[in-house]
């Protein structure tokens, strides 16, 4: 070939790539698996999850302008037999939500856990998220299901299904570093809730970044 | 923080939670009450982690009264031992008393996030 076609090929060939830049994207596989040995109330040894276990893929993808396209899939399950826990909830029990977020925070559809289950495990010193010991987990919410019919016409406490969930950017000057808010438009009624979270200034030890991982819902959005 | 829900049903939850940080440790304390229909259950929890090098300790009380019945009482213990960034070790136990009967509860775990 000669060498004024192969200049002309590589014009060609600069000019195909010279069109608008690829949008950046990504997917994430995340996970949290826990077991444990425990003897109950009832007075019984049992092995498998103390905590909970659950594989999240999840991605973004940048428009331009600041703008992302996000979604997040979370399938929880029982690592000692690897079932799906539970045998009225979905799948993607844990998070089913696509959406998208830029400066002025970020909006999902889908199921998700809803404001206030999203939030309060900072108070407890087991993030809500032990069987054995964890106060929230026995005690809070207890007349209180996010969603009365939310896993197969079963009550689900955390999350709602048909949501769209609205997560605020963090507020320079304000003591609140996330507000929130989602609703729920069916037939069958609506729920919301609203908050205004976290105190500033609290520390973060390695064993809550670890539970601030292993919540269901992602951190990349909104943490 | 401070929250208010309701759900497709009616039921309402309020929660007011306060946390504050103090080199190693954290305290922490929440009030919640949720209604369904006729009944009100009122929690009120403490807490308290105190971390040390990779171990960090925990501790919980809470009680919650459901239409006048003192339902639950609970006191929890439990150390947590980060052998990594993604892998942790941990051991809880509880005491938990309830209207009719009492119990302990304690095991031993192991987590790994990635």
């Amino acid at each position: 070939m000669s060498k004024p076609v192969l200049a002309a090929c590589a014009a060609a060939l600069v000019g195909l790539s010279a069109g608008p830049a690829p949008a950046q994207s990504s997917v994430t596989i995340s996970g949290y698996l826990d077991i444990g040995i425990w003897r109950d109330t009832a007075r019984t040894w049992q092995v498998g999850p103390i905590q909970r276990s659950f594989i999240t893929l999840s991605g973004v993808e940048a428009l331009g302008g600041g703008l992302a396209a996000t979604f997040s899939l979370s399938h929880r399950f029982d690592p000692s037999t690897g079932d799906a826990e539970g045998g009225n909830k979905p799948f993607f029990h844990g998070e089913s939500t696509v959406g998208m977020k830029g400066r002025w925070g970020s909006v999902q559809f889908g199921r998700r856990l809803d404001a206030m289950y999203k939030n309060d495990w900072e108070y407890d010193p087991w993030a809500n998220f032990d069987r054995i010991a964890s106060p929230a987990w026995d005690l809070w919410h207890l007349n209180f299901p996010s969603d009365p019919r939310g896993n197969g016409g079963t009550p689900e406490f955390g999350r709602l299904n048909n949501g769209i969930f609205y997560d605020s950017p963090n507020l320079p000057g304000c003591p609140c570093t996330r507000a929130g808010r989602s609703r729920r438009s069916r037939v069958t009624g609506t729920g919301r809730g609203w908050e205004l979270s976290d105190m500033p200034g609290v520390r973060s030890p390695p064993w809550r970044r670890m539970a601030r991982t292993a919540m269901a819902t992602p951190t990349p959005f909104w943490a | 923080m401070a929250t208010h829900g309701k759900n497709s049903n009616g039921d309402t939850d309020t929660f007011l939670g306060l946390k504050a940080g103090f080199s190693r440790f954290e305290v922490m304390g929440v009030h919640d009450v949720s209604k369904a229909g006729p009944s009100t259950a009122k929690a009120t929890t403490l807490g308290a982690t105190y971390t040390m090098n990779v171990t960090t300790f925990r501790l919980g009380w809470g009680l919650v009264d459901v239409d006048g019945v003192k339902a639950e009482k609970l006191l929890g213990v439990g150390a947590v031992y980060a052998l990594s960034k993604r892998t942790s070790l941990y051991a809880d136990f509880a005491h938990k008393i309830f209207p009719t009967q009492s119990a302990n509860t304690y095991g031993l775990g192991i987590a790994h996030g990635f």
